[in-house]
């Protein structure tokens, strides 16, 4: 503790008296950068023969570039939640009880048209302003998974079989669902320090707006690019053939394709099209690669530890990893 | 944050890389096009939440102590800085879209049809123009052979082939980005020039009939085109289908 108002009050006397010379230096810096960058444009593709480095520098890009859409809209409601949205009004807006709040909260997901790179910092953003995290979470893993956007793509993927659709929203909002219900027993409060730490409560309007947006977008979106890396390097290390072999025999397959899921950290609006691709695997594999995709994967994992913190990641990627098998299984037992 | 500015300059600058990706066209290198409006926007919202700040619309506040007292509320400002690394990877890398040297990993087979094939489009210049994916889809997968006898017209690049089976035309066909690329190829068979592997063709020629293969075999035959004529072409402005 001392420790930490020591520093506390360094930063300070730091923050007064260095503040513009700093300022200064961050311009500088950039600006060197961006003067060695267009001197040396596209100096490096061509030294760049190797097959792997290739295929890592074009999908590296495509995943950033594909998720900053999705980033800057989640920052953009994130920033509203900081700015406009009462913690009592969204005290109101949430059944006090979390067996009622956390199905609510996975419903709400419905409405957010988006991919999972955006929820991530709303869900964040709810958390700190006092929704209970169960609920906030819940909504987290849904969102992605249940909106209309993602089911239209999944029933056109999936031509002829609304059986998949269907399959696919009950079975991730079952895994929202089981995730807060198991979280709201069991989570710790102490494991979502930094989500909670965070810019909480500090004025309304205008400036706070932009300053909570600017801050979710720079935070998670320093994370997402750390995700895009480690998941365009699986991609490239992990041969796909070696888990398409797998194909043939049912309980290898399911673990295969989830952990294809995982690897692959493809966009929720995507994935429907590569798992109709995967057409040698049976429908409830396919399935569970649905189900995982948009609740964990690489790059989730690094926005999650970057957003909530190290300690949450680590309990909260296993056990949503878990419970997303489980419940695509049951669902495609039922359904499919 | 002490590093306000710094933070401007970074949304700044990442802001402008992705509003050069649409304005030179390499956006289409790794996204669909359909999704590049949506880029549009996201460039400009970058822009305005770096530069609205050093405009005076966000007031300096007093050091936020639960903020900034923390070793990890600096990490958490520090990640920030990363998003200068895709900008560096686009302007010294500038990656090029998925070629031949990817196919072996990503090859790809068509989703789900339900067996119903609408008509053929009417024949342009002497050939009915066709994507990749209609071509292969139909070729696996189509009861009626609505391919038998017609001449149609594909673009794709050159990737090796097996054997002296001659080369495989390929094309990549993405959903969202090139994160789910999947190759569709054919074999092109009676055309004997030696191409350089990613040269992009246009092909003209008829598709060698064969029966249906059965519809849950993983691994069918990849289709073949016996080519009439064929052209090298530039790599058209949209490389994924």
């Amino acid at each position: 503790m001392t420790s930490t108002l020591g520093s506390r009050d360094r930063t300070a006397q730091e923050a007064a008296s260095t503040g513009r010379r700093r300022r200064v230096q961050g311009w500088g810096l950039v600006m060197l950068l961006l003067v060695i960058a267009l001197g040396s444009r596209g100096m490096l593709g061509g030294s760049l023969h190797q097959v792997a480095l290739r295929t890592w520098a074009t999908v590296f890009v495509a995943i950033t570039v594909q998720a900053l859409p999705f980033l800057a809209l989640g920052v953009l409601i994130s920033g509203a939640i900081a700015a406009l949205v009462s913690p009592a009004a969204l005290a109101r807006l949430l059944p006090p009880r979390a067996l009622l709040a956390v199905p609510t909260a996975a419903l709400a997901g419905t409405a957010l048209p988006g991919c999972e790179c955006a929820s991530v910092p709303v869900a964040g953003r709810l958390t700190a302003r006092g929704v209970p995290p169960a609920a906030a979470l819940a909504f987290m893993l849904a969102a992605p998974a249940v909106n209309p956007v993602v089911l239209v793509a999944t029933a056109v993927a999936f031509p002829g079989q609304p059986r998949m659709v269907l399959a696919r929203f009950l079975g991730s909002l079952l895994t929202s669902v089981l995730v807060g219900l198991i979280w709201s027993r069991f989570g710790r409060q102490a494991w979502m320090a930094r989500a909670q730490r965070r810019l909480a409560g500090d004025g309304r309007g205008w400036p706070a707006f932009l300053s909570a947006a600017r801050h979710d977008l720079y935070e998670a979106g320093g994370w997402l690019v750390v995700g895009a890396a480690a998941a365009a390097t699986l991609q490239v290390a992990v041969p796909r053939s070696a888990l398409l072999a797998t194909a043939h025999t049912p309980a290898l397959a399911v673990l295969a394709l989830a952990v294809l899921a995982v690897l692959l950290a493809v966009c929720s609006e995507a994935d429907a099209f590569v798992a109709a691709s995967l057409r040698e695997f049976s429908l409830t594999a396919r399935l569970v690669f649905l189900v995982v995709g948009p609740a964990i994967d690489v790059k989730l994992v690094a926005m999650q530890s970057g957003v909530f913190g190290r300690r949450f990641a680590a309990r909260f990627a296993p056990l949503t990893f878990a419970v997303a098998v489980t419940c695509a299984l049951l669902v495609g037992r039922v359904l499919l | 944050m002490n590093d306000e500015s710094t933070r401007s300059a970074v949304l700044v600058i990442l802001g402008a890389t992705a509003a050069w990706l649409w304005r030179s066209g390499a956006a289409l290198n790794y996204i669909r096009a359909s999704l590049v409006p949506y880029l549009v926007v996201s460039a400009a919202i970058l822009v305005l939440l770096g530069l609205l700040p050093p405009f005076g619309l966000l007031r300096r506040r007093p050091a936020a102590p639960h903020e900034e007292g923390t070793g990890q509320g600096h990490s958490g400002a520090r990640v920030g800085s990363l998003l200068l690394v895709p900008v560096l990877v686009v302007v010294l890398i500038q990656p090029a879209a998925l070629g031949s040297y990817a196919v072996s990993s990503r090859s790809g087979l068509p989703g789900q049809s339900d067996g119903a094939f609408p008509p053929l489009a009417p024949p342009v210049r002497g050939a009915v123009p066709m994507t990749m994916l209609e071509f292969v889809t139909r070729a696996l997968y189509d009861r009626s052979q609505s391919l038998a006898g017609v001449r149609v017209r594909l673009v794709g690049f050159v990737a090796p082939g097996e054997g002296d089976q001659g080369y495989r035309l390929t094309r990549f066909v993405i959903s969202c980005c090139a994160a789910d690329a999947a190759a569709l190829q054919l074999v092109v068979r009676g055309d004997h020039r030696q191409w350089h592997r990613d040269q992009w063709l246009e092909v003209e020629g008829q598709w060698l009939r064969r029966p249906m293969p059965a519809a849950d075999d993983p691994d069918p035959p990849l289709p073949v085109l016996t080519a009439e004529v064929v052209r090298p072409i530039p790599q058209p402005r949209e490389p994924y289908e």
